[in-house]
């Protein structure tokens, strides 16, 4: 059994967020040592509301909460059930200025200082512009974020267009009217990256962004899936960044089945256990107390009254120190309305 | 607005509820004569279409003064289960009698009109229409509703089969005896059969105690003075109006696959629900 709480931060509470977390058995030492793992922050993908894609997060964070760590889904300012903050210029500033409140709300509640933040398309955008700026990331998961093709790219999507499979599916797609909406962005093949990420077109300057990150002490996870139209291959990666990925501190998966939203029930298994796999990897923190209470107890909702209240914080919790990009994009906005 | 889960852990849903403003014109406030709406939402992937419109819908209604409480089903959004898990549409009738039960608590309402989007107005329905009804209950508003389960399932499969036909790959999805897939959710296969068997063009609506009203958008007018009333009923009066006919602007396109992921974002409806919940509020006053 997990727990699942409703936490609202941010000004004037008005930022929503749904906190998931491991049932407590106290005579268990494996939970308690969990208690003082990294908090993953679960943050939107485009503008679906917090529970992703095909209700992905939901899906990833409850197993998680079976692993024995703790989540929060979050709805940025403006999206699902998230009032606009007023206190921001841009977009793009409000979103970190979310994420960090959501960081601060989950440090008061728990004692925990450390965050795994994980973001598909522009989640994963935002997820790498915070793990630059705040030191309480400590790992990130970037699903079809930035990627950029190379010439080993083209020459194996020049290949894949040869292919009989290929031609067959353009075909069916023209005699279907099935061909990509022109005027939306559901369509990732005819769009640029600058188009949405204006100054993140240099793929050596994200290359240095990366390996700052890995300086800092981050893990980091990037998946990849076939529906990224500038992407091919795990190896890419290397191509692309000149970053080794040894398996250590950097990981990269590609999903070459799956579908950018992940719209197939065995493909979001395989995510959400590859997540789960990556997450045990974060090192365990020494225990500095026997007894954890959970946030939905803090918060007056959990069960176990009992349990004795005690700050959680780590001594060795060191501080460590998308895009919408390419992808067709989680339901993408036909127009505004408002 | 309050967000909250409700129910015991196990199966607890989430709901939203959004307090009147204006000084609560149809609250409780108002001599008994409180109105309060219930959204029903869809399912599967067009509950994500639809959440904005919904959502846009919640404030036009709340700005007019009336209390609203969203919420999602069981193995739907953010309440507990896997959507594998839902057996039966008798778990989603339940769990729109806590929904409506919990708007009734906060906002004191003694009325009830449930607004369906798509599915939600036949699971709407079909909770009225059982043994055990819905408390306060006044009257349904069935948006863009699906009024035969094996039609829109056959829509659903369709585009599935083809989503899967133009992978890159060549690719499998779940199918065996006690589950299928569809458009990413794993259906049980007795939750197929009982929407399959859902066919409000037939008169299933015959005996239901209260009125059910489904909007025709781009004939709102006429359609709205031209209601007929279909079968016997004890109280009141069951009107249906033709399904809905979309226009070209506004056009949700459930069954093309292009649309799948695609934000639905009426202007128009909308303010046509509120209209219709106006005015049915009023001829309760």
């Amino acid at each position: 059994m997990l727990h699942e709480t409703v936490l609202r931060f941010g000004p004037n509470d008005q930022l929503v967020g749904v906190l998931t977390e491991p049932a407590i058995d106290a005579n268990s030492a494996n939970n308690s040592s969990k208690a003082d793992s990294p908090i993953a922050v679960f943050l939107n993908a485009g503008v679906v509301h917090r529970v992703g894609p095909h209700r992905m997060n939901v899906q990833i964070a409850r197993a998680l909460a079976d692993a024995g760590y703790r989540s929060l889904r979050i709805d940025l300012s403006g999206l699902g059930d998230s009032a606009i903050r007023s206190d921001a210029t841009s977009a793009a500033e409000r979103a970190l200025l979310d994420i960090h409140d959501a960081f601060d709300k989950l440090q008061e509640l728990t004692g925990v200082d450390r965050f795994a933040v994980i973001g598909l398309c522009s989640g994963s955008f935002h997820a790498h512009q915070i793990s630059l700026i705040d030191q309480r990331v400590c790992g990130a998961v970037f699903i079809d974020g930035f990627a950029f093709a190379t010439r080993q790219h083209r020459r194996r999507k020049l290949y894949k267009k040869l292919s009989f499979r290929f031609v067959r599916n353009a075909i069916k797609r023209r005699v279907l009217k099935l061909t990509p909406l022109e005027s939306l962005a559901s369509s990732g093949e005819g769009l640029e990256q600058a188009q949405f990420f204006e100054g993140y077109t240099n793929r050596h300057s994200i290359a240095k962004e990366i390996e700052q990150m890995v300086r800092n002490g981050q893990r980091l996870h990037f998946v990849y899936t076939g529906g990224h139209p500038d992407i091919s291959a795990a190896a890419q990666f290397t191509e692309m960044f000149d970053l080794s990925c040894d398996g250590g501190q950097i990981r990269v998966e590609y999903f070459g089945d799956a579908e950018h939203t992940f719209p197939l029930v065995q493909s979001r298994k395989e995510l959400s256990e590859s997540i789960v796999n990556w997450y045990q990897g974060f090192p365990a923190i020494p225990v500095l107390v026997n007894h954890y209470e959970t946030v939905s107890d803090s918060l007056g909702t959990g069960t176990d009254k009992n349990e004795t209240s005690e700050n959680t914080a780590s001594a060795l919790g060191a501080p460590c120190t998308s895009p919408w990009a390419l992808a067709p994009s989680p339901l993408a906005i036909p127009q505004n309305p408002f | 607005m309050n967000v909250q889960f409700i129910g015991n852990t196990e199966q607890q849903i989430l709901t939203t509820y959004h307090a009147p403003l204006n000084g609560g014109l149809h609250s409780g406030l108002n001599g008994g004569q409180s109105t309060g709406v219930l959204i029903a939402t869809p399912i599967g992937t067009e509950y994500l279409r639809t959440h904005w419109a919904l959502r846009r819908l919640t404030q036009q209604l709340t700005r007019a003064g009336f209390p609203v409480l969203r919420f999602d089903y069981s193995g739907v959004g953010d309440s507990s289960q896997d959507f594998s898990e839902v057996h039966s549409l008798v778990d989603w009738y339940d769990d729109l009698r806590k929904a409506a039960w919990s708007l009734q608590s906060q906002s004191e309402c003694h009325r009830i009109i449930i607004v369906g989007l798509r599915l939600g107005a036949a699971i709407a329905i079909g909770a009225a229409s059982d043994n055990q009804g819905v408390d306060g209950l006044s009257e349904i508003i069935g948006w863009q509703p699906v009024l035969d389960g094996k039609d829109y399932l056959q829509s659903q499969r369709s585009m599935h089969a083809c989503m899967l036909d133009l992978w890159p790959t060549p690719i499998n999805a779940i199918a065996n005896r006690t589950h299928e897939e569809i458009l990413g959710c794993l259906y049980s296969r007795r939750l197929l059969d009982e929407i399959e068997s859902i066919n409000l063009n037939r008169g299933v609506t015959d005996g239901l105690p209260k009125s059910v009203r489904y909007n025709d958008v781009s004939e709102f007018k006429s359609t709205h003075e031209n209601n007929q009333t279909v079968g016997p009923s004890s109280n009141t009066t069951t009107r249906i109006d033709s399904n809905t006919i979309t226009n070209a602007v506004e056009n949700p396109a459930w069954d093309d696959l292009r649309y799948l992921e695609i934000a639905w974002l009426p202007l128009q409806e909308p303010r046509q629900i509120l209209k219709l919940i106006q005015s049915s509020a009023k001829e309760a006053q």
